[in-house]
This record gives C-alpha cells, structure tokens and sequence, in this order.
C-alpha cells in the first residue's frame, strides 16, 4: 500500500513537472542519440557494404600475375585449401566516342556460356548479355554514358593497334546496366590510353577476349562471406589462403617465366635480325648517297676550277688589250697634244701671217694707193706732158718726174709683186699649213674612231665575256646549293636514319634489358584492402566518422550531467516540505532517495531508448545517404549492435542517476523539520563590482539586479555560459572544417601547385625523345610553360614508421617557381632550392619530426641518405621532398632519369583535347589534371556540407535544451521574485526583460568563449580526422565566427519566446500562496 | 453617492480539475475612500479572493468591481497590470521581498515604475528604516522586512493599499506595531487601506468590517470610532 501511493507520488510528479522530466529526457536522448549514432554509423556503412559484396560474391583475393594467368594456373588455383570459386577474367583498356569526346572503359568479362560466380554484377535495367555482341554499361550517377538501352557502341584501342586483335568483337548491343561491387565509388583509377582517366566500365562476354593469358583471377574464400569483411577475423581467415596461394604463385612463376622468357628471347632475336637488315639497307643507301654526293662536289669542284682558270685567262687578256688601249689612247692623247701644239703654233703663225698678210695687205693697199696716186700723177704728168703749153723745163721736169714716177711706179709694182708674193706665199704656207693641220685632224679624227671603234669592241666583248662568266657562276652556284641542299638532305636523312637506328637500337636494347629485368613473374595475390581502391577510400571515410565520435559525445555528456545535477537540485529543492514530511513520517533516506532516482532513472532510461532509435537509426541513414552521393551503395544496411547500446545506456541513465543522487543528499542530510521550513532563500551579496563606484553607479537599476542575479547564482552562470560556449563552439568548428578544407583545394591547386597537367613518361626513353617531347609540348598552343622534372617515390623516417614521400627534382631551378610555389606557411618565406639541401613539406617534417636545419632520413628503393632541411613548405595534399640535381646525385649517387612533365596550360585551354595530343607521343604514359583532383575534393567538401548541417543542427537543440532547462529552472527559482514583481504592476514585457538581461548577457559571455572553444576544437578535429597524406588548413573565415555568433543568439532567442508564453502564465496568486 | 469602491455582486467559480469551486457566490459591498476596511472570515471563506480580485490579480466569474468609477471585472489583462501598476499598493503576509535587493533598492523597484512616486528613501524613513537602507532581506527580521514590503507599497503612492495578513508571520508586538503603521498610513495621508485577518480581535480598529463566510458576505459593520490599535489586546 504504501508503495502503491508512494510509486503514485513518483508518477504524479512526473506528470505535473512535465518539464523537467522532458528536459532530462531530452538531454539524454540527445547525447545518446549522438554518441550512438557517430559510433554506429561507420559500423552500418561497414555492414551495408559488407551486405552488397556478400550479395554479389565480391571477390576476396585478386590474383594478378606479372605475366598473365595461364589455364594451367588457374587449375591449379582452384586446388588450394580454401578456395571457394575462382573466376579468371581478362580486362583491357578501351576507348569509345561519346557525344565528340573520346572517353576511356574499362573492358571487363562476364562469361555467357557459365555462371558467373564471383564479382556478379547487379542489374538494375535490362538483362544480361545472352549473344556474343551483346553487352552491359554502367548505371551510376556521375561519370554514366548518355547510353541507353538497345544503343550500340563501338570500341576503339586507343593507340594505333587494332583492337581487333585483342577483342573479337568491338561493335556491341546495350542490354543492359548494370553497378559493381568493384567499384563502390566513382574513382575508377587512370590509364595508358585515350586521356588517361577510365570514365566508366562495360562488361563483354568473355569468349570475346583474344588475349593469350588470363589477366586477373577473382576468388571467393570458404566461410569469408559469414564474417564481416571490415573485421579482423575476415582478414585472418583470408590470409590462410593467401599464404598458400603466394607460395603456389611463386611455383607457377618459375614456368610461367621460362616459357616466356623462351618466347620473348625468340622474338628478340627476330628483331635484331632484322634491325640488322634494316641498318645494312638503309647504311647502303646511305652510303650510296653520300658518294653522288661526293661525286657531284668534287664535279663542281672541277668546274670551279675550271671556270676560275678561264677567269683568270680572260683577265690577262683583258688586261693586255687593257694595255694597248691605254697605250692607243695615250698616243692618241699624245698625237692630240701635238696636234693641240701645232694648231697652236699654226695659230700663232696663223695669226702672225694673218697680221703679216694684214700688214702686207694694208701696204699693198697702200702701196696700192701709192700707185693708183703714182698712175694718177703718171696719168696727170702725162697729161701734163702732153700739154701743149708747157715749157721744156716743165716738160723736163716732168718727164723726170715722170721718170721717177716710173720708177717709184715699178719700184711700187716691184714691192706689189714682192708683197704679193709674199702674201701668196704666207697665204700657201698658210694653207699648206692649214692643210696639214686637216689632215692631222683627219688622221686623227680616224685614229680616234679607231680607238673608240676598238674600245667598243674591246668592252662589248668585255661585257659578253664577263656576263658569260656571271652565268656561268651562277649556275655553278645554283649547282653549289643544290649540292648543299642535297647534302643537308642527305644530313637530316643520315640523322633520321641514326635517330631512327638509335631509337630501334634504344628499343632493343630495352628489350634487351626488359628481357633481363624480366624477374620471374610474381603473382599479387591481394585481398580486398590490397586490391580494390573503393574498399579502402569507403573505409577511411567511415573511420574517420568514428574519430570524430571520441569527441563530441564526451561533450554532450557533460552537458548533460549539468542539467541533470541542477534539474534534480531544483527538484529537491521544491520538494523539501514533502521530503520533510516523508522523513518525519518515517521514510528512510534510502526509500526518499529512490523516488529521485527512479524519477531521473526513468527519464534517463527513456532518453536512452529515444536516443538509441534516433542514433542507430537516423544517423546512419543520413550518413549513408549522404556518402551515397559518392559511392554506389544500394540501400542502408542498419547494425543495432548490442554491446554498444548497452554502454551508451548504462553510461546515460549512471550519468542522470548519480547527478540525482548527489543533488539529494544535501537535503537529505537536514533534519525533518528544517526540511519542512521553507528554504532560506540565498543570500544577497555585494558583489565586486559595486566596489568600483563609477562603473557601478553608472548601471540603471535593472542593470544593477542583472548583474547582481549573475553572480548570485553561480551554478547557473557557469552552466549557462558553457552551454552557450559549446552550441557556438560546435557551430565554429562546423563551419570551420568546411573552412580548413575549402582551404586546401584553393591553396593547393592555385597558388602552391600553378600547374595543370602532369605527363608522366617513360624514364627509360632516350633523352634526345624526351627533349623533343617537351618543346612539343612547349610549342603547342594551349600550352603556357612546361617543365621536365623526376618524380620519385620514397619513403622517409618517422618516429613511428616509415612513411611515404615524392621526392620531385626538376630539371631547371629558376623554372620551377613558376609551376609550383615554395613558402612557408607561418612565415611568409618563399624559397628557391639550393644545392645545400631539401625543400620538405610541412606535414612530412611535422611527422619526421624535424625542423630547418636538421636531418631527415630518406630511402629510395632502399638507399637511404640523410637529407639537410633547408626549407618547410606549406602543402596540403600528400607530401613531398624538393631537390636540385645536384644534391640528388649528391645524396644518393644515383644518375637522374626525368619521368615526368609539368604542364601550364593556358586559362580555357581544353585539357581533354591536349591530353589526347600528348597521349599520342609514344613515350607518354599517362596524364594526369589537377582539375579532377580538385574535382574529387569539391565532392568532399559537398558531403562535409551535411557534416556541418548534422553539427549545427545538434548544436542547435544543444543551445535549446541548455537554455529551456536553464531558464526554465531560473523561472522556477525565482516565481515568487517573478509573481512579486507582477503584482507590483510589471508588464508582460517587462517581466520578460528582467529575466532575459540576464541570458543576454549570458549569451554573449557564452559566445565568446564559445568562438576561442571553437577554435580549440576544431584545431583538434583537425588533427584528429587528418589523413597521413594530408594537412587540412588551420584556419577559420571570419565569416563563420559571424554566422556562428548569430545563429547562437537566434537559438536563444527562439528560447527566449518560449519563456515569454510561460513568464505570461505565471499566476502571481498562486505563486505568492501563503504557507498556509 | 456612489462608492469609492463597489463590488456587485462577484462570483468566482475555479475549475480544479474535474471539480467546481464557488470561491465567492455573489460578493457585495462598498468601501469609502479614506477608509480602513478589516475583511475578518475563517480560512478558506475567501477574504484572499475578494483582495486578489480588487487587487487586480485576479477577474471575477460574474459581477462588477467599480473602483472610482472604472469597471476593473472587464479589464483584459493589460489593463489590469495598468491597474495595479498606478493604483494599487499590495503588502502579502510573507514580505515577498527582492533578496538580491538592498531594503531601498525594494522600495525602488516599485517607485521606478510609478506615475507619481513618493521617494524611497523617505518612504524608509517614514516606516522608521532610515539606517537599514543598504541591508539585504536576509539581513533584516521579519518586522523590518514587512515594513520594507510596506514602503515598497507606499512608495507607489496607490490609491488603494491592500494587505494580506500581513501580520501572519510576526509576533504580537511586531504584528501590533505594523498595524499601527498601516492605521496611521491610513489617517495621515487618507489612503484607503484594506487589510484581511482572520484574528477578529483586531476589528474594533478599522472603519468597516467586512465578515466573509462561505464565499458570501456575512456582516458589514461600520465602526463609528475605531480603536487606536494600541487600545486592542488579544
């Protein structure tokens, strides 16, 4: 009976203080729900997996063997212990033209004349191929062919064979699509051909394939598909068979390798033989080449000699008829001279005789007149004479003078005739004269026509020789070029041939050698971890959702220890009277005592059993789905794993129970009638901060209370402001993963790594391929720069292990800061590299352990050197050692075979496009973008969105409940305060703000410290989740601080309006009820 | 001439559950301004009803409240907290003090958000608290902290001052000494003031007597001359 109404009591209270119990209730159901479910979603998503290859007997060891699978092999595969099923299939590399791009398949078999019994494909449309030309494609989400049903498709090699030589048939009908467990996620790997990535897989009859040997083996183990192939237990058990399968691989090896090292010695040799062939014609030829050659040189050597002999004749011709010429000329001018002379002379005596002839002629004249005067005077003397009146004496006289004038008459007539003469003379010598000056200018006249006569004879016969000689030489220059020509012809030919020669020799030398290197062939004979990419990437990511979960609930536990230990203190407190009355009554402490802890046990029992459903079932839906977007996994595949439900549970109801317990011993230790008083109430204090008068005075009176209700309830405060703290925190850290890992993929593939392609080529291709390789790439047009550097693999020394490491050395230092960026991350340091040492990144020397200036060992194909840090780089994804050349030969004496290319692309270059140019050059073997890695993040950070929505979502109900019970219990605690104050005539209103200054200024107290937690956290998730291969940034956007503060003040806002609705209820007369 | 305070005829009916309770039946009475009204009645017989009513924490099921002419049983809830806000001065029989107050800092709560306060600090002063001032509740005892709860009151400047039982929790001497303090409130400043007990001793001091039994009025007596409390032995 009295347990009846005592367990009435237990249920009442329950009943009426619904809001306690709920918030408990809530608490734990969250916490549970939380831990639960972080814990158990990376079990689902194991379980769903394990569930999807279980159903399709995905294979539990891969065998590949170096040099192919032969029947024999495979016989004797299927004896060893354990084995299940053995399904040896073939796959090769194809290429299709989907919609104007080629896209790369992955060609995989499925036999049509037997069942399949390992790696079976799930058909999700249509029906498996039934006719030899039949086929299956994909059916996935991102990388599937615009392909339907009933399509056809035709296959191309991708390289200049034909693939008809591999595969029968290349031109197929779709039947149907189809997923596989092989490919649990869209990363498909790379490839030789087409662009270097595998879109996506087509599944063929087997019969089809004409290769010579099996390329892989799938099997199924005995007893693997009861056990969970995540579990050790799996693993165990496939490494039984493992161990006996390697051993059989090493047996069959030893054949295998004969018979092929037999059959490729054979075709070795064909080929030498005829490379000899070859180089013998092609030398002949050569040979035979070169002689015309030679002849025609030494031909045109003859003409020359020839020509420049008839040049050298004509030349002392020339110059002798030159002579004479000039000689000709010369008496010419001579003659001309002389004649000059004479005329000269013939002038002056011309001149002279001219004057003698004027004199002469004048004193002819005169002497003329003189005898025209003496004829007269005659005439008159005569006539005087005869004259008859003259006297003797006159007649006398005039007779003498007659006589005389006779005389003077025939002295006159005798000077005439004298001058006369003399002028005859002057005048005939001036003639003569004159006349032998004629005929000099006549001889002369005739001897320069002569000349020039000759002189033209002599240049046009200058000219025709000379322009004969021109062309001669120009033809003999013409034959001269063409000769050149003809030789360097025969030069590039000659290289062609060597280069030619050289490149086979190269070839057959590496055969050669690969003959050699042929080390027996080994059999890889890998589970699932080894073998299958979609398995380890699945699992990382579900393992890293089980880091996160050592974090979080430990959190939401303490949350929740809080709210119960002052829920039940409330509690307690407001049941003194009935805890009184049930000690005076008699109760004993331990029967009072079991009320609460039923109470909270219930609460707490319930919240579990909510919080288990939720978790094992809401979480890993969510979770899955979400990944859903990056794996092919069909449907969820839930675990309600026990043990672990009943850990959460014990841990919740202990956590809620225990609070209760020491929430009511204090009481429990008064006595019954101190219990049955009313509680004192706390005491006011002064508080510090009234000490300092000017602050203090500055506060209105309802900052005064404020403040002062603060610091009263300490208990409160505290819990408050971490509550807050932690909401705002796990905002932070939410947004702040997105942040830190936005982070890599702009830093990463931007700034630190400026290319865009990486080719990666043949390291044993002769270094005169390889240079030509690069300024083909260089010269194309999409291309901004390129870079030859190696690329090597090698793993380094860490205090806990060995670790993986790419050691890059390019082959022009100065080049390379402008394909990627060396700095440092805290500092700001760019670096260059120097021959002193290594450039390592960040997260390698974190790992190492080591700082600039120290050493760090580093193996390459076991060789190991110590390497000098120089310089820490900031680097996000994998880790890697930068060197010059030298330190490299220095370090490790290794000569350096580059293999591989960095490409700067142009922007809006076509990088499909170029990749299919570059992957036509025969040394290529395979390009890789920085795009589709950055790509693969992208899809990262999209599922991280749904970690960060999960986040805030919790941190919000977090925020909520804190707050609720908190304020709830500060209503509580204070209704009579509250039921006062609205009696005094508070309006609603008013009420509210005398209690909410106080959350305000909680919450902003609580926001933060909430943003420093949030640092905190998510620097330690940071770590926590970090990959060996990556280093997630450490930094936060200042935006998220933003959206996290507000988003807190929205949840307490939220609850802040609830209370609002149940301040307004408080009935002031029930509250302020007398004790009576 | 119309009352200062009339009730006309106030039910209240509280629903507990599946259960009916008739807290007043039809209550009617009318108090002068300036009168000290002593509401006498066993426990239970719902003089605390009539206060809350009139106090304006509570709404009557049927019936008007005028109160100087105001209908108060047909304010909605704002204009009751208005109500109480300006014209109503409430002393309870537990102080319901502010702990986390000085004994001013109470007063000052209630002055703060009055029309025309009286100063807290005189209104101390007035009930003899002058050096108390600065204490907390916790440092008082129960007579002081009364006479803070009616400062507190006081400091309003109400119209009306109410007082439940508000010796309840003092002894004789105190309990005496407080009712000297609201009567001679009462005089000095003709404030109306109404006080529920359940000790009839003390109905010769008030002007009007109101006995409430069974939710219903019993008896209202008027007091020609009411005795000084300082007269009244019990």
């Amino acid at each position: 009976m009295f347990k009846n109404a005592f367990m009435k009591d237990v249920f009442k209270d329950i009943v009426k203080n619904k809001g306690r119990f709920i918030s408990i209730f809530a608490i734990i159901a969250l916490g549970v729900a939380f831990f639960s479910g972080i814990k158990i979603s990376p079990i689902a998503m194991k379980k769903t997996a394990d569930k999807y290859y279980d159903d399709y007997n995905f294979m539990d060891i891969t065998i590949y063997s170096t040099l192919g699978l032969t029947e024999d092999d495979i016989k004797e595969i299927k004896k060893v212990d354990g084995v299940l099923d053995v399904f040896p299939t073939y796959s090769l590399d194809a290429v299709i033209k989907d919609e104007g791009s080629e896209k790369v398949l992955k060609v995989m078999g499925i036999p049509i004349k037997e069942e399949q019994k390992v790696n079976q494909y799930k058909l999700m449309e249509g029906r498996l191929p039934e006719k030899e030309d039949e086929c299956l494609v994909e059916e996935g989400k991102l990388e599937s062919l615009n392909l339907e049903i009933g399509d056809k498709i035709t296959l191309y090699s991708g390289t200049s064979e034909d693939l008809k030589e591999k595969l029968d048939i290349v031109e197929y009908k779709i039947v149907g699509k189809v997923r596989t467990p092989i490919y649990l996620s869209f990363e498909k790997g790379s490839s030789s051909i087409g662009n270097g990535k595998i879109s996506s897989f087509i599944v063929v009859p087997q019969e089809n394939f004409k290769i010579e040997a099996f390329t892989e083996a799938y099997l199924t183990i005995d007893g693997a598909k009861e056990l969970n192939s995540y579990s050790d237990k799996y693993f165990d058990l496939i490494d039984e068979s493992k161990i006996l399968l390697e051993s059989l691989g090493s047996e069959r090896a030893d054949i295998r390798y004969n018979d092929i090292i037999a059959e490729a010695t054979k075709k070795l040799n064909e080929g030498k033989a005829e490379l000899e062939e070859q180089r013998k014609k092609g030398q002949e030829e050569l040979d035979k080449a070169k002689k015309e050659i030679e002849e025609g040189e030494k031909k045109l050597e003859e003409g020359e000699k020839e020509l420049n002999k008839k040049e050298m004749e004509f030349k002392l011709t020339m110059v002798k008829a030159e002579n004479e010429l000039s000689l000709a000329e010369y008496k010419i001018t001579d003659g001309k001279a002389a004649l000059e002379a004479a005329k000269k002379t013939l002038e002056t005596q011309e001149a002279a005789a001219e004057s003698s002839i004027k004199i002469a002629k004048e004193t002819l004249k005169s002497l003329q007149n003189n005898r025209n005067d003496i004829d007269k005077r005659i005439k008159e003397a005569e006539e005087a004479i005869n004259k008859l009146n003259i006297s003797e004496e006159e007649k006398k006289l005039l007779k003498a003078q007659l006589e005389s004038l006779f005389e003077n008459r025939a002295e006159i007539d005798k000077g005439i005739a004298y001058i006369e003469n003399q002028i005859k003379t002057s005048e005939e010598q001036l003639e003569a004269g004159r006349a032998e000056i004629a005929k000099k200018e006549e001889e002369l006249a005739n001897g320069e026509k002569q000349l020039a006569e000759k002189k033209r004879e002599f240049e046009e016969g200058k000219q025709k020789a000379e322009k004969q000689f021109k062309e001669a030489k120009l033809e003999l220059e013409n034959r001269k070029k063409d000769l050149e020509k003809g030789k360097e012809e025969y030069e590039k030919g000659k290289l062609t041939f060597e280069k030619e020669i050289s490149a086979a020799e190269a070839k057959i030398k590496k055969a050669e050698n690969d003959i050699k290197a042929i080390k027996e062939p080994s059999w890889y004979v890998l589970n699932r971890e080894e073998g299958n990419y979609s398995y380890i990437d699945y699992r990382s990511n579900a393992e890293s959702i089980d880091k996160l979960a050592k974090v979080f609930p430990v959190f939401f536990f303490l949350v929740a220890a809080l709210v119960c230990l002052t829920s039940m203190t409330r509690m307690v407190d407001e049941q003194r009277i009935n805890i009184g009355t049930l000690k005076a009554l008699g109760y004993s402490k331990g029967k009072i005592v079991s009320k609460y802890l039923i109470y909270s046990f219930s609460a707490s029992f319930l919240g579990s059993i909510l919080g288990l459903a939720i978790g094992y079932t809401l979480f890993p839906t969510v979770v899955i789905t979400a990944y859903g977007i990056m794996y092919t996994i069909p449907g969820v595949e839930l675990d309600f794993n026990i043990p672990l439900a009943l850990a959460v549970s014990l841990v919740a109801i202990l956590v809620t129970t225990v609070s209760s317990f020491f929430a009511c011993y204090k009481e429990l230790m008064e006595t019954p009638s101190a219990l049955m008083r009313p509680k004192a109430p706390k005491e006011g204090k002064r508080i510090l901060l009234e000490r300092i008068g000017f602050i203090w005075n500055k506060l209105s009176f309802i900052g005064k209370v404020t403040v002062r209700n603060l610091f009263r309830y300490k208990k409160r405060f505290f819990m408050t402001v971490f509550g807050i703290a932690g909401c705002t925190a796990l905002i932070v850290t939410g947004f702040g993963i997105k942040d830190s890992i936005k982070t890599i993929i702009n830093k990463q593939f931007g700034e630190l790594f400026k290319y865009s392609l990486s080719v990666s080529i043949d390291k044993e291709a002769g270094d005169l391929e390889k240079d030509e390789l690069l300024s083909y790439i260089s010269n194309l047009s999409a291309v901004d720069k390129s870079l030859m550097v190696l690329s090597e693999n090698a793993k380094y020394k860490a205090p806990d292990g060995d670790k993986d490491i790419t050691i890059i050395v390019p082959k022009s230092q100065e080049e390379f800061k402008d394909f990627v960026t060396l700095k440092n991350r805290k500092t700001n340091e760019s670096y260059s590299l120097n021959n002193k040492g290594i450039i390592i990144s960040e997260k390698a020397a974190k790992d190492a352990k080591v700082k600039l200036g120290d050493e760090v060992k580093v193996k390459i194909n076991n060789i190991e050197a110590s390497l000098k840090v120089e310089g820490i780089a900031e680097n996000y994804t994998m880790n890697y050692i930068y060197m010059t050349e030298k330190y490299y030969k220095d370090s490790y004496d290794l000569n350096i075979n580059y293999n591989s290319i960095l490409v700067n692309t142009l922007e809006n270059a076509d990088e499909e496009e170029i990749s299919k140019i570059i992957m036509e050059n025969s040394i290529v073997k395979g390009v890789s973008f920085n795009t589709s890695l950055k790509e693969n993040f992208d899809n990262t950070i999209k599922n991280l969105n749904y970690v960060v929505l999960i986040l805030i979502v919790s941190a919000g109900s977090l925020a909520f409940v804190v707050l609720y019970n908190l304020t709830n219990l500060n209503i509580s605690e204070r209704m009579r305060e509250i039921a006062t104050i609205k009696v005094l005539g508070f309006y609603n209103n008013e009420v509210s703000a005398y209690i909410y200054r106080e959350n305000v200024l909680l919450t902003f107290i609580g926001i933060v410290l909430g943003e420093f937690l949030g640092i905190l956290l998510h620097r330690f998730i940071m770590v926590t989740v970090e990959m060996d291969n990556m280093m997630f940034g450490r930094n936060i956007d200042l935006i998220s601080f933003i959206i996290s503060a507000v988003l807190t003040v929205a949840f307490s806002v939220l609850v802040n309006i609830v209370m609002y609705y149940k301040l307004k209820k408080v009935k002031m007369v029930e509250s302020l009820k007398s004790v009576d | 001439m119309s009352s200062y305070i009339e009730f006309k005829n106030v039910t209240k009916k509280y629903k507990m559950g599946e259960v009916d309770i008739e807290a007043l039946r039809g209550v009617s009475f009318a108090i002068e301004k300036g009168e000290f009204v002593v509401v006498a009645g066993a426990s239970g017989a719902g003089k605390s009803t009539i206060l809350n009513i009139l106090g304006g924490m509570d709404s009557p099921t049927s019936g008007d409240i005028i109160v100087e002419g105001n209908n108060i049983a047909k304010y909605n809830e704002k204009q009751l907290t208005t109500y109480r806000r300006y014209d109503i001065g409430f002393v309870f029989q537990f102080y319901n003090l502010v702990q986390n107050l000085t004994a001013l800092e109470n007063v000052e709560l209630a002055s703060q958000i009055s029309k025309k306060p009286l100063d807290p600090a005189e209104t101390l002063e007035a009930v003899g608290l002058a050096d108390r001032k600065f204490n907390f509740p916790a440092q008082l005892s129960g007579g002081e902290q009364q006479r803070v709860a009616i400062a507190r009151a006081l400091a309003k400047n109400p119209k009306l001052l109410l007082c439940d039982e508000p010796t309840g929790a003092l002894d004789y001497n105190t309990g005496k000494a407080i009712l000297k303090l609201l009567q001679d409130t009462c005089r000095k400043y003709n404030m109306t003031v109404v006080i529920i007990t359940h000790n009839l001793a003390i109905t010769p001091m008030g002007d009007k007597v109101i006995k409430v039994k069974n939710g219903m009025i019993e008896s209202v007596t008027i007091n020609e001359n009411p005795l000084p409390v300082e007269r009244i032995e019990w």
